[in-house]
């Protein structure tokens, strides 16, 4: 069975068709905590059923129990993948993606199972390099069995979130490490960037102004803001308000910039915007104010809430790990009706 | 003196020779130019098409002047030529009327050919030294001139890379990594084993899938055996037609073909 793999720097997330017309989704925090190890510690570790590995004399808390732990402690997160990309900085950085990995998508249930992963493309205000990370996940993939193809993030949005308009707009992609942005023509990506700048970016730079740990920060964005509100100077609230308006001020500039480089063709455009630093109440109403006030080269006709978030409960997040499922099944049905022409043809020659 | 005023100089000495030419050879028309025309005739007219000759050489000479790679020698030439040409030309007016006899004509053929000889032969030199000598200079500019940014070059790598790791378009084999067992030191805990990854189930229609193999392929699956066979009968008729149109086309062609041959 077809499934789609969204490899992000905050959340690892599978998705899988289910056995009526659903989609099951399977999430882990892509977040670890070094812990010393004890009896009583792993005792009571495993009495909870928390996720953890152990090496030698410490423990690394896995997923989002990592973040529960954090608080407690007051210790700091490790993270396996900081910018979008596999941290350089983190030794444990690949035991703990493929740990992850294997927990979320499971070997495969037949050899050669079709597996799409969304990667970051190249970042445009940057010099890093997502050749490595790429071929790291491929590989971790494909060890377990898959036959894997790797799309951009942003493509990922727009297969998702633009079905409608027949996979022409804009798919912005605002995750914790990296903003992902492709414009894409008839499912043609015509302009695919990112830029190193997201979430993160926004916890770092108010922790940095206010004096306040960057998990508090990352705590009250994503649970106590919304944007259009009054905050008082000097609030944490007004300094995330004003660092996401950077961000999308910054995020639209780089836009302008790329389409002026291409020559997209005369149609409208809808915008979709996915990702977990994008669920900020008012972010989307922001983000059309500027994107309408920037004067773009291309004809922007609305900008569109993903499918999850406008049905209430459920997150822009999962949009990434959709619009893969969305290109494995397409690559599945192609791969069948491929071989049943074949079969028709060979059949036909026979008689 | 400046190059650009030097070349534009060259255009206008050129386009008038070719003028004086025309018009010396118009005038000839004209008057019915023959051995027995009046002298006058004769003269203004051989004259007009000999300075319009040597003005258009010079011409040609001062618009190649660009970086000569013997500049001092190349003008020297440049000038004896148009100077031995318009001697020529003056010697002829001289002689002709009551001295066309040998040894004054040869004295004439001498001056002026040679005059023009030393124009072309400095023109054609110029010219070729020119071509021989643009490659290199092309080399030498292109890789010292064009500056690149270190952002230029780190695209450059990006794009030659993802072009030779794509798997579409590329002759090359694909570069897999390989993954290692795992690290005996590092031991995942038992719920990894006992308990599975928690699920959300989503109710998803996922007519995407559909919709993005038709965008991509241009193909619809209908599933309707009705609108399949319609759809097959329509090609067929529309197969046939054009194949009869391409018969007639070849009968009409035979048909013309038959009439010129009889």
């Amino acid at each position: 069975m077809a499934k789609g793999l969204d490899v992000g720097t905050m959340n690892i997330i599978c998705a899988e068709k289910g056995k009526s017309d659903s989609i099951v989704f399977a999430q882990q925090r892509n977040a670890f905590l070094k812990m010393e190890a004890g009896d009583l510690a792993q005792n009571m570790l495993d009495t909870s059923k928390i996720l953890y590995t152990h090496q030698n004399d410490t423990i690394n808390v896995l997923g989002e129990d990592a973040f529960k732990f954090a608080n407690v402690f007051n210790k700091p997160i490790r993270r396996p993948m900081r910018q979008g990309i596999i941290s350089p900085d983190e030794k444990e950085s690949i035991p703990m993606i493929k740990l992850i990995i294997e927990r979320v998508l499971n070997k495969a249930e037949k050899d050669g199972e079709l597996l799409t992963i969304s990667v970051p493309a190249s970042p445009v205000d940057s010099n890093i390099n997502v050749l490595y990370h790429s071929k790291t996940v491929e590989a971790l993939s494909k060890k377990l069995g898959y036959k894997t193809t790797l799309i951009d993030e942003g493509l990922a949005v727009v297969y998702s979130e633009l079905g409608d308009q027949n996979f022409t707009g804009v798919g912005i992609s605002v995750g914790a490490g990296m903003t992902n942005i492709t414009v894409a023509y008839l499912a043609t990506p015509i302009v695919s960037f990112s830029i190193a700048r997201g979430g993160d970016w926004i916890d770092e730079q108010v922790a940095s102004a206010t004096g306040v740990a960057i998990e508090r920060v990352t705590s009250i964005k994503e649970n106590d803001f919304t944007f259009n509100s009054e905050y008082e100077i000097g609030s944490i609230q007004g300094a995330i308000a004003l660092y996401y308006d950077a961000l999308i001020t910054y995020i639209i500039e780089h836009l302008k910039r790329k389409l002026e480089e291409a020559a997209p063709p005369d149609a409208e455009f809808p915008v979709a915007i996915a990702g977990g630093s994008s669920r900020a109440k008012g972010f989307l109403e922001m983000f059309e104010k500027r994107i309408t006030e920037a004067n773009l080269s291309i004809n922007i006709s609305k900008v569109k809430k993903t499918q999850y978030a406008s049905s209430g409960a459920k997150d822009p997040v999962y949009a990434i790990a959709r619009g893969c499922l969305i290109s494995s099944i397409t690559r599945e049905n192609a791969e069948k009706a491929e071989s049943e022409e074949v079969n028709k043809t060979k059949n036909e020659e026979n008689k | 003196m400046d190059l650009k005023l030097r070349y534009y100089l060259g255009s206008m000495v050129f386009l008038s020779g070719l003028i004086i030419s025309i018009a010396g050879i118009g005038f000839g028309i004209f008057v019915n130019l023959m051995w027995t025309s009046d002298p006058i005739e004769i003269m203004t007219t051989y004259s007009l098409v000999g300075i319009g000759f040597s003005l258009t050489l010079l011409g040609i000479n001062l618009m190649i002047s660009k970086q000569r790679p013997y500049g001092l020698y190349s003008n020297i030439a440049m000038v004896t030529g148009f100077i031995l040409s318009i001697a020529g030309v003056i010697y002829f007016l001289m002689i002709f009327q009551d001295n066309w006899v040998y040894p004054y004509a040869t004295y004439l053929v001498i001056l002026y050919a040679s005059g023009i000889s030393l124009l072309s032969g400095n023109a054609f030199a110029n010219a070729v030294l020119r071509v021989i000598g643009e490659p290199s200079e092309n080399l030498s500019t292109s890789s010292s001139n064009k500056n690149y940014s270190l952002e230029d070059i780190e695209k450059e790598v990006e794009k030659t890379l993802s072009q030779s790791y794509s798997t579409n378009n590329t002759n090359f084999s694909s570069f897999d990594l390989g993954v290692k067992e795992d690290d005996t030191s590092f031991v995942p805990c038992k719920t990894f084993k006992s308990t599975q990854q928690e699920r959300i189930e989503v109710e998803d229609f996922i007519s995407e899938a559909k919709n993005l193999q038709t965008t991509m392929t241009g193909k619809v699956e209908t599933g309707d055996y009705g609108l399949e066979l319609t759809t097959k009968m329509l090609s067929e008729t529309m197969k046939e037609k054009e194949r009869d149109q391409n018969k007639s086309i070849f009968n009409k062609f035979k048909t013309k073909f038959n009439n010129k041959r009889k």
